[in-house]
Order: structure tokens, then C-alpha cells, then sequence
């Protein structure tokens, strides 16, 4: 699969580039560093072609827009996306206070905060899931994410630090598998794992799900471990609004109590799919999954 | 009763309550290959003749009866 | 991962004879129910009933086909008919492909009281006629549609009470999920006529409104007094999507979840636990949460107890999330085995045309009714996902969910 980073990779021209944004940000808002976009934004959509015919066919074929909408869409969200990697620098920069996250239906997770019990988060290459932490008012449990590296070690070092700060413990995903203990230690330990569920990685134990009306693969992974230690399990999205405003929606997923666990893994699987297909039917222009999700070009 | 009545009420009943069309109704029609009545058709028919003759076919005596004809004649014979 | 679509529709109930009768009649909260003077001369306690015409077949079908149709036949003939018009399937595809048909019904008594009087009358049992044993038997329906329209496939009559409809429609999506029908003809079938009630008349089941017989259908009304018979019959035509994109049929909807349970208790009451097993089986099987639920189509018949355990088990599951319910037997009456199908048919008419019919004579909740959102005068609101549920005699429950194509 590829890697997250693999847009980014292109517009932050290396170190230089990387070392600028978070010495930039530290200082200015984001919305100095907006109005650079619409100038690099062309460029970058004429040489990422593999991100753009995704993008493109991910509204053309999925969403049926017809051809021109579909290129003016996949242009706005290629605009989204850049203005997300800057909120996402300014974050690393420890800038986080700058954004409103307004959480909505507070209960649900404040009452996942408050029990013993972990829990899990499941997430989406979509919106901002660097927010996560920032949007929920939390001093209860501490929050462990899991990332997939492959960043510079400029990123990896800056993003562990300012992290840190805010009690937010960073897990890497490792190639002899050895995060799935960090995670399972963590769960036991009550507490809560971050983690995005719409990427296969490593682990080959996947389902064909039908998502916005085609079939796409999902991870059992992160469904299995939930369903096997019996932990509650939160999608959760970031969606970026106007300005410096993101609204994070969650909703409580049910394994259904009395199901084996296979049977509870299939209906979070489903569940968690149906509620992303909610959210991207909202926002369907904070799609950051950049390359061909549903293997269309086969 | 006169065998022009026969006719006229057999073919009275063939037409409204078994449908068959009135030009197909010759003397010499064969009544399975020429009007397609069937083995459920004659069921029905056995229950209409009882109705307006007044007696019951028995399927033994039906052996021989092949054509309109002869199921005019058959109806004339049982009644007279 | 087959995905299961409807792609045809057809009704004939009391609302209506077609669906866009049955729609207006939807939209306007329009009661079908009236009095059958037939009913009194009888000895029956409610002459109170759905009122249906009964079709004029001459000239639509030949004479051995009418002959074999029972009453609820003749419905199930006319549903079936416009839904396969609907679904753009005409003889030529049905000779050359293999259709099942699952529908539900669970009596043909017309026929057998009217066969054994025949016999009675006669000391003759040739008397009953060619027709009667096809009439006769529960299966009268589907042997029909599969001798009708030539069908091929799955051939079969589902018998399960009041919840016949719904589970015949439950597994034809099983059948076509598991790759042995790529299409199937579902519905259910209702006879009216007064010899097919008179049992159930007789447990005092029904309401005695007389006076005011469009107000006797009252679900989840503090005041109800019975239900109210009434028949038909729906048909949906449930196809494999991509199959049916292929064939360029109209997608109406998608069947996304069937769920399923029986109480292993009382024969005629239904339970609150009961059906909520079979609601929520129906969202798990869908991958859907209570709150995703846009719509509630009530199996609420307007008796006091049923209503009762049905209003717990929706307290209980979607009281949180004030999801809107109604219960369309407040227009039609109880169409008993029919009721399962004919309800997707209203509730997808409601889908399509982003409205939320009335449970009319819903003007005073009780006890379990008072905290649900019972929706008692037409309300325009878009519906992108309902569930709907059947609960019959026996304890046996069914539900489905059902999600709007876009």
C-alpha cells in the first residue's frame, strides 16, 4: 500500500523544506501559509498523477460525477489536502491551540474516557486525525497513536516531541509486528488506542467490504483485537471546516455483546464502513486515501 | 329433450364456462387434439353436465367418445 | 459480497390497486377500511374490514389459469404483474432465465369451505371442480406465479403468520447473497372474503369501532380496541445488483438486512425481547447502528398487548435517537400474511418520494407509546435507510433493513 506520506513527499522538496514549515509555523498561523497553495497546488496536480487518477476516478467512478465536476473536485480536495498538511506541520509545531475542534455528541467518548475499560478509536485517512488528541477534553487516559513511519527523521523527532507534551504516546508500526503487543499492553492497561483502520499494513488478514457501492479490502486487525479483548470501539473523524474550524464526530460502534468473536470483528467491520461512507457522504472532498483504494484499474 | 337442444346447450356451456371458441364446435371435432380440452377441463365438465342434465358421466362410458359428435349423441342417449 | 437490490413493485390492497393509487392514498393518511355486510349476516363479532375489490382476470388471463386462483391468487397475480411491468421483465426474459418465487401465505380458506360444502351438498367430491385442489392448499399462491409466468427457479410458499411477507422477502435476500438465484419474485398474499376470518374473528381479536369504521385501526392509541383484518397482496422483485445493472433494470432500493427470532413462548402474544433479537440481528446483518435509522415502519396491529410489547422493544432500542415511527395497518387494517411485503412496497414508496406516512387515529399515546416518535400526520422527510418489522402467531419475528440506492 502506499505510503501516507507519499503526496507530502512531493510538495516539501526534503529537509530544507520540512525544517522551514515547522520553524515557520511555530511563528505565524496557518493562514499566512494558505494562500501559497493555489500557485503550487496546479503543479503539483499535473506531476502526482497516480494521486490525481485516483482521486479523479475515486469521484468519477465512485461518486458518479461526471468528468468535468470530477476534475474540479479532485482539484478542491487537492487544495483541502494541502491546506491539512500545513495544519498538520503547524500541529508538529506544537500550534495546536490555533484550531477549534468542536466535538460533537461529547457524552459518547467522555464516557469511554471515564471507564476502566480501554478502548479503541478507529480512524480514516481522512480529514485531519492529527487532531485527535486536541479534540477531546481528556486527562483521564492517555492516548496512544499508531503511526506508520516512513517520515524523515526531522518529522518522526519533532512530531514524538511535541506529542509527548501533550500526554499523546506515538506507537510505530513495526515490520516484525511487535506494535500489535504495544497495543494490546495498552488496551489492557485501559487505555486508548488511536488508529487508522482504512489501510492494510504488514498483517495480510483482510475483508471485502462493500463500500459507497464497491467493493473495497479493510484490515481485520485492529476489528479482531477489539472484538478478542472485548474493548469498546469509537469510529472516530476529524472533518475540516472553514478557517480554523474542524468538527470531530464520533460514533460507538456494537460488537453486539453476545456474539462470538469473528461474528463481533464482522459486525465492527461493517459497522465502522458504513459510518465512513456517512461521513464521506458530508464531506466527500476530505479523501485522503491518494491512490487506487478500490483496485479500479484492474 | 331433442338433440338440437343438446347441441345448443352443450355448446352453450363449452363457449361461456370452458372458453373454447364457438367456430372450433363441428360434429366431427375431435375433443382433445380439436377443442384441447384436458383431463382438468373434463372434470369441470363432468360437474357442468350434472348442473344442466341432471345426471353424472362416468369416465368408464366415456371411452369411446372421441368427437362432439358422438358426446352429443352420448348426452342424448343418457337423457332419453 | 453479492448485494441484493429491488428492482420491481407491484400492490393491490385497500389503498389502492397500483402504486401510484396506494401512494396518494399514503401521502393523503387515507383509511381503507370499511364494513362487509356479509360479515354480520354471518355471525361474526366485527364485520369491520380492509376493503379490496376484487380483480376482473377475464380478458388477462385464460381460463385454466383463473380457474387454479384463489382469491389471494388473483391478488398476487395483479401485484406480481405490475412489479415484473416495473422491473422491465416481460415472458420473453422469464422463458429464457431462471426466476424463483418465495411468497408468503398461510391460508386458502375460501377455497376449502367452499370445495367441502360442494362435496357436502353433493355427496360428490367430483362436484368440487378442477380448480379446487389448486385453490386449496397453502401453496395455491406460488404454484400459480411459477405456472403463470413460467418461472424456473425457487418455488415455494412461506407460511409464518403475520410475518409470512416479511421472511419470504428474508430469504429470497438469502438465496441471492449465497449465489443460487440471481433473481426472485417476493411477496405476500392476503384472501379477505368472510369465510377466511371467521376463526380469528372468533378470539375477539378484532375492534368493534363500528360507528367509525376508518378510526378502528388505531396502533400504539391508548384507545385501540382490536385490529382490523384486511388483504391483498405486494411483490418486490429482488435481484443481484450487478446482475441487474446489466440487465439495465431500474434499482429501487437494497435490501441490507434481515433479521430473525422466535419467542419459544405464548402462541399469540408477541415479546418485547423476542423482537428486539430480530431488530437488532436486522442492524448487525446491515452493519448499521439504531441510530442510522432514518424510519420505523411499525408492525403495530392495533391490539392492546402487541402494541404494548412492540412499543418496549422500540423504547428500548431507539428511544435515544427519536427515530420517527408509524405503523401503515392504522390505513390498511392487519393484512396478516401479506402485511411483511406489502410494508417494504409503502415503505419504499415513502423512501422514494421522501415522506414519512401517518399512523392516523394516533391521538392519545399509553404508558409504553408515550416516549416513541410516533408520527401522526404526514411528515415530509428524507429517508435513506428504514427498518420494518412483522411479528405473527407462534412468536415468530421478522425485520428488515432497507437503504435507499442514490
Amino acid at each position: 500500500m502506499a505510503d501516507s506520506r507519499q503526496w507530502q513527499g512531493k510538495t516539501s522538496g526534503g529537509n530544507f523544506g520540512q525544517r522551514f514549515l515547522l520553524t515557520f509555523l511555530k511563528r505565524f498561523r496557518v493562514t499566512a501559509l494558505y494562500p501559497v497553495l493555489p500557485v503550487i497546488i496546479p503543479f503539483c496536480l499535473l506531476f502526482a498523477r497516480k494521486p490525481n487518477r485516483a482521486l479523479f476516478r475515486y469521484f468519477h467512478d465512485i461518486h458518479g460525477y461526471g468528468r468535468w465536476e470530477a476534475f474540479c473536485a479532485t482539484a478542491r480536495t487537492a487544495y483541502t489536502f494541502g491546506k491539512v498538511v500545513i495544519d498538520k506541520f503547524a500541529i508538529w509545531a506544537d500550534r495546536s491551540d490555533q484550531f477549534q475542534v468542536i466535538l460533537e455528541h461529547p457524552e459518547i467518548s467522555q464516557s469511554l474516557f471515564e471507564q476502566e475499560k480501554g478502548a479503541l478509536f478507529a480512524g480514516s485517512h481522512i480529514g485531519n486525525f492529527e487532531l485527535l488528541a486536541a479534540a477531546f477534553q481528556n486527562n483521564q487516559k492517555k492516548i496512544n497513536v499508531i503511526i506508520y513511519g516512513g517520515e524523515s527523521e526531522l518529522l518522526s523527532k519533532q512530531r514524538s516531541s511535541t506529542f509527548s507534551k501533550n500526554e499523546v504516546n506515538l506507537i510505530p508500526v513495526t515490520e516484525d509486528m511487535s506494535h500489535l503487543f504495544a497495543i494490546k499492553n495498552a488496551l489492557d492497561n485501559g487505555e486508548v488506542v488511536a488508529i487508522l483502520c482504512d489501510r492494510l499494513f504488514g498483517s495480510p488478514k483482510k475483508k471485502t467490504l462493500d463500500f459507497l457501492g464497491h467493493p473495497a479490502d479493510f484490515p481485520m486487525g485492529p476489528f479482531r483485537l477489539a472484538a478478542q479483548l472485548d474493548v469498546p470501539v469509537l469510529s472516530v473523524a476529524v472533518m475540516k471546516e472553514k478557517g480554523f474550524r474542524y468538527t470531530c464526530r464520533t460514533t460507538l460502534l456494537d460488537a453486539g455483546p453476545d456474539d462470538s468473536p469473528n461474528q463481533k470483528c464482522d459486525n465492527l467491520m461493517k459497522q465502522y464502513v458504513f459510518q465512513l461512507e456517512k461521513v464521506l457522504q458530508q464531506y466527500p472532498e476530505q479523501w485522503f486515501n491518494l491512490f487506487d483504494f478500490w483496485n479500479l484499474e484492474k | 329433450m331433442q338433440r338440437e337442444e343438446i347441441i345448443k346447450t352443450v355448446n352453450h356451456f363449452l363457449v361461456e364456462e370452458i372458453e373454447i371458441e364457438e367456430n372450433l364446435l363441428k360434429e366431427d371435432a375431435l375433443l382433445k387434439e380439436g377443442l384441447g380440452i384436458d383431463s382438468l377441463d373434463f372434470v369441470d365438465i363432468v360437474v357442468i353436465v350434472e348442473k344442466n342434465f341432471g345426471f353424472k358421466i362416468k369416465p368408464e362410458e366415456m371411452k369411446d367418445v372421441k368427437t362432439l359428435g358422438q358426446f352429443y349423441d352420448y348426452i342424448a342417449e343418457k337423457v332419453n | 459480497m453479492r448485494r441484493v437490490v429491488i428492482t420491481g413493485m407491484g400492490i393491490y390492497s385497500c389503498l389502492g390497486k397500483n402504486l401510484d393509487e396506494v401512494r396518494q392514498s399514503l401521502y393523503a393518511g387515507k383509511s381503507g377500511i370499511g364494513i362487509d355486510p356479509m360479515r354480520k349476516e354471518y355471525g361474526y363479532r366485527s364485520p369491520l374490514t380492509g376493503m379490496v375489490e376484487r380483480p376482473a382476470l377475464k380478458g388477462l388471463l385464460d381460463r385454466r389459469s383463473r380457474v387454479c386462483l384463489a382469491e389471494e391468487g388473483e391478488y398476487a397475480y395483479m401485484s406480481t404483474a405490475e412489479a415484473l411491468r416495473n422491473a422491465k421483465v416481460d415472458m420473453d426474459y422469464l422463458e429464457k432465465n431462471e426466476v424463483g418465487v418465495l411468497f408468503g401465505n398461510d391460508s386458502s380458506a375460501k377455497a376449502v369451505i367452499e370445495a367441502h360444502t360442494t362435496a357436502m351438498q353433493y355427496k360428490d367430491t367430483q362436484m368440487m371442480g378442477s380448480g379446487a385442489i389448486f385453490q386449496s392448499m397453502n401453496s395455491t399462491v406460488t404454484m400459480n406465479l411459477s405456472t403463470i409466468f413460467k418461472l424456473r427457479g425457487i418455488n415455494m410458499t412461506i407460511s409464518a403468520a403475520c410475518a409470512s411477507g416479511s421472511h419470504a422477502i428474508g430469504l429470497g435476500l438469502m438465496f441471492i447473497r449465497n449465489g443460487l438465484q440471481d433473481m426472485v419474485i417476493c411477496g405476500g398474499a392476503q384472501e379477505t372474503h368472510y369465510l377466511s376470518m371467521g376463526s380469528f374473528d372468533g378470539i375477539g381479536a378484532f375492534s368493534v369501532r363500528v360507528d367509525d369504521p376508518t378510526k378502528a385501526s388505531r396502533p400504539f392509541d391508548r384507545d385501540r380496541d382490536g385490529l382490523v383484518p384486511g388483504g391483498g397482496a405486494a411483490t418486490v422483485i429482488l435481484e443481484e445488483y450487478e446482475h441487474a445493472v446489466k440487465r439495465g433494470a431500474p434499482i429501487i432500493a437494497e435490501v441490507v438486512g434481515y433479521g430473525f427470532s422466535s419467542n419459544g413462548a405464548n402462541i399469540s402474544q408477541p415479546s418485547d425481547m423476542g423482537s428486539g433479537i430480530a431488530m437488532e440481528r436486522a442492524l448487525k446483518d446491515a452493519g448499521v447502528l439504531a441510530s442510522d435509522i432514518d424510519y420505523i415502519n411499525a408492525h403495530a396491529t392495533s391490539t392492546l398487548q402487541g402494541d404494548a410489547f412492540e412499543a418496549m422493544a422500540l423504547d428500548h432500542l431507539f428511544t435515544p435517537y427519536h427515530t420517527p415511527i408509524s405503523s401503515t395497518k392504522s390505513m390498511t387494517g392487519h393484512e396478516c400474511w401479506m402485511a411483511g411485503a406489502s410494508e417494504i412496497v409503502y415503505s419504499n414508496l415513502m423512501m422514494l418520494n421522501s415522506f414519512i406516512a401517518p399512523n392516523i387515529n394516533f391521538e392519545n399515546p399509553d404508558e409504553y407509546s408515550k416516549n416513541l416518535n410516533i408520527v401522526s400526520k404526514t411528515q415530509e422527510k428524507n429517508i435513506d435507510l428504514y427498518l420494518s418489522n412483522s411479528f405473527g402467531f407462534g412468536g415468530t419475528n421478522s425485520a428488515l433493513v432497507i437503504k435507499k440506492i442514490k
